[in-house]
């Protein structure tokens, strides 16, 4: 169910941008809650898992499985949002050419780039959910530490700092370039300078070792005086992770939700360059069995496990998914989630389309309810199911935020209202935004 | 005398054949345009809008519309092609609905998941409705109409499925091929073979001697990849539990040289080596 009084609360100017985001086919991310309607047994299961399993130390790889418009992307924003209430790290990042799974170095430095935290939690509270990357987060638990010095009594600067990183060398997982690289950060934050060190000198240092963290490129002499000898490439990407994801559960954090979205940009690629997207994300799955507090989420379309050039023509990764789509009884535990199978049912799309009214009216401060009815919304519906494209629910919300637009300019939806025209316009701007998200960007 | 005007005559007849070959050109290529004109006539009087469509989307309008004489079909064909086109993307409204009532009155399996459609375990196909085309084991049909959609499976269903098929017949002229090639190249009994170079094999054993005589394409008897690995699924179907002389078939999955055949789970799988074991008594 979507929350009602949430949506009456929304600010005019908070509607209106979820409206816009809609209204171009991209997904409001931190509103997904309000208009998120169905798929409460996927939810149901993940939230488990996320408790029950992750938070316990588990490790593992899902698919999100739909076509283009089933919403998946919406769906990764709920997981988003709902492990970070749970008090999860989390990083969401899209796949594309210039982000490419073949090079998990990439990918990694994208997943720190795009890391978030929940607020207030972790860190001391001085992090703001908002704030992403690495280096908020590392500035922000500085910032905790240095006031949780200043405030309490007992062991002097060097002793607590020497005992963090006792502490941060001993966790599971971590590497010693991490751990140093931590350390040589909170002494550049935390001491005081020393003789003859200019405050620029610093800051120059503190910079190397932030870009270090972001998986930057940096000179091998720059990091040597932090006791740093490996910069991020190809091979130390995987540990990195390892180390990221140790941090974050000594930071407090319940673990790590790794949300991958658009995997199915590998499957246009060359033969060799897919295998070793395939070969990465097998490494991934496999991977799991030594991780801990780690929840991988990929979404692909029905290409990737049907199609020739997809998971099937790597038969390592095949052998651990075949399972995928075998039995025709759906599996909430399984490792695909499979959106395109499990389509909205016609009153959650309508609960959907009302809240969409909602929030248009707040948006633009009418009253839509006499002028958009509910049979409007529910007919749209059926047109919609005839076509077999029940499960696009972009396609909805298209036509009802045209609909809602309309209707505010003044052009009420009578009765004689084209419905089928409607569907075919939304989805010839569907198909063209389509086309527009294929053109390899660096043609743009 | 006799010689020169036999020449004189042959030379006559090949100079006006010179001439005449680019008049019969145009005349042929008028005809083609009457024809597609007079086709465009009959869909308008039918309101075959999907065929209209599909003609209409065509090179020769263009042609038309360049020939002299013929340019007032160019707005014609314009009213008529915003006409179809409308109509075209109206029908998506009833496409799946229609397609599948004619699967049906054919007596064909069709599920269709839209835009994906399957009817039977090596027939599948993708439709796009935008690009007006749809794609049946990876040919691609320029066209959405449903009737087109189900002669196009039914063509792939006959070639596939409805060709006299023994199971046992099959698996025994597979391990001859089998042995030939271990014959072949002194390979070791239950050596794997590459696959690539056994369809080959297999697809030469199948033709007849007059093929060999004269190489003629007319005579070379056809046997496609999915006909082989239809053949190979109805094997598996059939649990014929191998040669009749007791050896069990062995496909070896692999991604380098490679076919995709479908395996004993029904699963497509890229496929390298084949090889016949002696079966457990």
């Amino acid at each position: 169910m979507i929350p009602k009084e949430q949506i009456d609360a929304l600010k005019p100017f908070q509607a209106r941008a979820i409206i816009e985001e809609l209204r171009k086919g991209s997904v409001p991310m931190d509103y997904v809650s309000f208009f998120t309607v169905g798929r409460e047994n996927w939810l149901t299961f993940i939230e488990d898992d996320l408790d029950h399993y992750i938070a316990e130390g588990g490790a593992k790889v899902r698919f999100i499985n739909g076509d283009y418009g089933d919403g998946k992307t919406h769906f990764m924003s709920v997981i988003r949002h709902m492990a970070l209430e749970k008090g999860f790290a989390v990083s969401f990042v899209v796949l594309t050419r210039e982000v490419p799974m073949q090079k998990f170095e990439i990918v990694y430095r994208e997943i720190v780039k795009q890391l978030r935290v929940p607020a207030g939690s972790g860190t001391g509270g001085s992090l703001k959910v908002e704030e992403a990357g690495i280096r908020s987060l590392l500035n922000a638990w500085a910032d905790s530490l240095a006031l949780g010095m200043a405030l309490e009594e007992g062991p002097s600067l060097q002793e607590k700092l020497l005992l963090t990183g006792e502490e941060l060398r001993a966790l599971p997982g971590m590497e010693a370039n991490f751990a140093n690289g931590i350390m040589s950060l909170l002494e550049n934050r935390l001491t005081p300078p020393q003789e003859g060190e200019m405050e620029e000198e610093r800051l120059q240092k503190r910079e190397v070792l932030y870009q270090w963290f972001e998986g930057g490129k940096v000179a091998k002499k720059d990091l040597k005086p932090f006791q740093i000898f490996e910069s991020l490439n190809k091979t130390n990407s995987k540990r990195f992770l390892g180390s990221l994801m140790a941090f974050l559960k000594y930071l407090g954090y319940k673990g790590l939700i790794l949300l991958l979205d658009e995997l199915e940009t590998v499957v246009a690629q060359s033969t060799s360059v897919r295998n070793a997207a395939y070969e990465n994300v097998r490494l991934l799955i496999d991977n799991t069995e030594q991780a801990r507090h780690l929840h991988i989420f990929f979404s692909i379309i029905p290409d990737v496990i049907l199609s020739e050039k997809g998971f099937k023509s790597y038969d390592a990764l095949w052998s651990r998914v075949r399972s995928i789509g075998e039995s025709k009884r759906l599996n909430y535990r399984s490792i695909l989630i499979d959106l395109h199978k499990t389509p909205l049912e016609t009153s959650e799309l309508i609960e959907l389309g009302l809240a969409l009214r909602r929030i248009h009216e707040i948006s633009y401060r009418w009253e839509a309810k006499e002028i958009v009815k509910e049979n409007l919304i529910e007919q749209i519906c059926m047109h919609q199911k005839q076509m077999g494209l029940l499960s696009e629910v972009r396609l909805f919300i298209k036509q009802v935020i045209r609909i809602l637009d309309m209707a505010e300019q003044g052009e009420a939806p009578d009765e004689t209202l084209d419905l089928t025209e409607q569907i075919l316009t939304s989805r010839r701007e569907m198909e063209q935004e389509k086309m527009e998200q294929l053109q390899p960007r660096w043609d743009t | 005398m006799m010689d020169n005007s036999e020449s004189f005559l042959q030379e006559i007849q090949d100079d006006l054949s010179e001439i005449l070959k680019p008049y019969q050109k145009q005349v042929m290529q008028r005809q083609r345009m009457a024809e597609f004109i007079n086709q465009c006539m009959r869909c308008a009087g039918r309101d075959d809008f999907i065929l209209l469509d599909e003609l209409l989307q065509s090179k020769m309008v263009e042609e038309i519309e360049r020939e002299e004489g013929l340019e007032g079909c160019g707005r014609i064909f314009g009213q008529l092609r915003t006409y179809a086109d409308e109509k075209v993307e109206r029908y998506r409204i009833h496409f799946i609905e229609d397609l599948l009532a004619r699967a049906e009155e054919a007596g064909l399996p069709l599920e269709i998941d839209f835009p994906r459609l399957s009817c039977l375990k090596g027939i599948e196909g993708t439709v796009d409705f935008s690009k007006r085309t749809t794609t049946i084991n990876k040919k691609v049909l320029k066209s959405i109409d449903p009737k087109r959609i189900i002669s196009a499976l039914l063509r792939a269903k006959r070639e596939l499925y409805d060709r006299p098929y023994d199971p046992q017949a099959f698996i025994d002229s597979l391990r001859q091929t089998y042995g030939e090639i271990l014959k072949k190249e002194g390979w070791a009994e239950g050596d794997s073979v590459p696959i690539q170079r056994f369809y080959f094999e297999y697809v030469m054993s199948l033709q007849s001697k007059v093929f060999f005589q004269d190489m003629d394409k007319g005579k070379f008897r056809g046997y496609s990849l999915d006909q082989f690995a239809v053949d190979l699924w109805r094997y598996f179907q059939a649990g014929t539990g191998g040669t009749s002389d007791g050896y069990a078939l062995q496909l070896r999955p692999g991604r380098n040289n490679s076919l995709w055949l479908i395996d004993s789970d029904g699963e497509k799988r890229q496929i390298t080596g084949i090889s016949f074991q002696k079966a457990e008594p």
